[in-house]
């Protein structure tokens, strides 16, 4: 390939493509392609493969993303639908979520304490089996199980103390975390251990005023792998699941989706967030 | 610029590039979202360590997708088939040209196109012409040399002009034309 100076490469060609291509080059390179039409048609394909390629992904970067994604809008926030061209308001939004994302990471206190690492010293002695996450086939059954956790539950009738004398196996980083959901109006009526296929899974109880209970349950998970939420079932008696730190969870009750999907939300991010010390 | 806010600017463009990877649509994916959200969390806990900013974190969150990626397709391989079948999660190349079935609009059309590259191949088209990282970027992402990233840019380039041209399936099965050149 000859043009002006040097000899016009392959390389040169998809440089000019891609604009990877020294500026003293370009315009040896374009006198080459005037001279050569069969290769400047090439590189007119390779142009628009180019277009086409970035236009098919477009409303990725410029859409949301996902809410299940951990730095994506959450509920109660940005759904999944919003548009491309995004204007001030959805910037705020996206500001929002990721503020609502972090902001448990800074301020997290963990004040019960006391109960997640006794929850956890139970699971670890009695969760050791293998099991597949959330997102397998044996989905089904952690999350029918999680629903089974509501079940003619009654509140204990006096508030039982849970703490413990700081030297249990509470810190055990193979124990699933239990999150504390410190939300306005929900007080947590009390703990189940619901027994299982493949050892004993936790669950959390929660109460809120004038409404149904709902559970935040967990179990050891035999794969270390993470996934992102999902939803099982139809709302408002649905379920989210997810696998987070060698743990399955479930989240489960008839709430919105939209309340179920942000008590998810702040699951995840005191999990995340746990350190364990 | 702190390291949230950075990973959150990165987020949405590596959620397209997984996406493009793993199933070759836009479309949310199980697979290409559960990537980037373990890319991004374990960036996020190793991050004070790594003390990565700006380019550097860009390319170090890349070149964990694409080997977590191809890890996730290596484990398919070996352990289950269907975790192959499961949302076009394709290590592509010209036998799964062949065996893709039918696109039923242009949308399938090109995504079946972009499966069917052989895995680098993609994996080297979407990074410079998706993401626009520069040859060099592109290379140290792949960890190959800038004369092999060429190569597969080529090889790509080829390859997705014939698939896309092919009206039948029995076109899918010729052999590629050679893309290398003699350069005088």
């Amino acid at each position: 390939m000859h043009g002006h100076g040097p000899p016009v490469s392959e390389a040169e060609l998809h440089g000019l493509v891609d604009g990877d291509l020294d500026s003293g080059r370009r315009e040896a390179v374009q006198a080459y392609l005037a001279a050569s039409p069969e290769d400047a048609a090439r590189v007119e394909k390779w142009r628009r493969q180019n277009e086409t390629i970035r236009a098919a992904f477009a409303a990725v970067e410029q859409g949301p993303l996902p809410w299940s994604l951990p730095l994506a809008p959450g509920a109660g926030g940005v759904t999944a639908t919003g548009n491309a061209g995004l204007g001030q308001a959805e910037a705020r939004a996206s500001h929002a979520w990721r503020e609502r994302w972090f902001a448990p990471l800074i301020g997290l206190s963990f004040a019960s304490g006391a109960l997640l690492a006794v929850s956890a010293a139970y699971l670890a002695g009695r969760a050791n089996a293998p099991e597949a996450g959330p997102p397998s086939a044996a989905a089904g059954t952690f999350v029918a199980r999680a629903m089974s956790a509501l079940r003619a539950f009654v509140p204990p009738s006096a508030a039982v103390r849970l703490s413990p004398n700081g030297e249990g196996p509470g810190q055990d980083a193979a124990a699933p975390i239990l999150p504390n959901l410190l939300v306005d109006g929900l007080r947590l009526a009390g703990v189940r251990a619901v027994a299982g296929d493949q050892g004993q899974m936790l669950c959390l109880i929660y109460a809120r005023p004038e409404a149904a209970n709902f559970a935040l349950c967990a179990e050891t998970a035999g794969d270390a792998g993470e996934s992102v939420p999902r939803v099982s079932g139809n709302f408002p008696s649905a379920a989210i699941t997810w696998r987070q730190k060698r743990a399955n969870y479930a989240l489960t009750g008839a709430l919105p989706e939209s309340e179920l999907r942000a008590l998810a939300d702040t699951a995840r991010t005191q999990v995340a967030a746990f350190d364990g010390r | 610029m702190a390291l949230r806010e950075e990973l959150n600017l990165c987020a949405p463009r590596l959620c397209r590039y997984a996406r493009a990877l793993a199933s070759g649509q836009p479309q949310p994916s199980e697979i290409a979202d559960d990537l980037v959200q373990a890319v991004l969390l374990r960036t996020w806990e190793a991050g004070t360590a790594l003390r990565l900013t700006g380019p550097n974190l860009h390319l170090h969150l890349y070149t964990l997708l694409t080997e977590w990626h191809r890890d996730k397709l290596a484990a398919g391989r070996m352990g289950g088939k269907a975790l192959m079948k499961k949302e076009n999660f394709s290590a592509g190349g010209p036998r799964a040209a062949g065996n893709l079935p039918v696109p039923a609009s242009p949308r399938d059309k090109f995504a079946a196109a972009l499966l069917a590259l052989a895995l680098e191949e993609r994996e080297a088209l979407l990074l410079v012409v998706l993401e626009g990282f520069s040859y060099a970027q592109a290379a140290r992402i792949l960890k190959i040399s800038r004369t092999a990233l060429i190569m597969r840019l080529t090889s790509a380039r080829a390859a997705l002009s014939e698939t896309t041209a092919a009206k039948s399936p029995s076109r899918l099965a010729k052999t590629r034309p050679s893309y290398l050149r003699v350069v005088k």
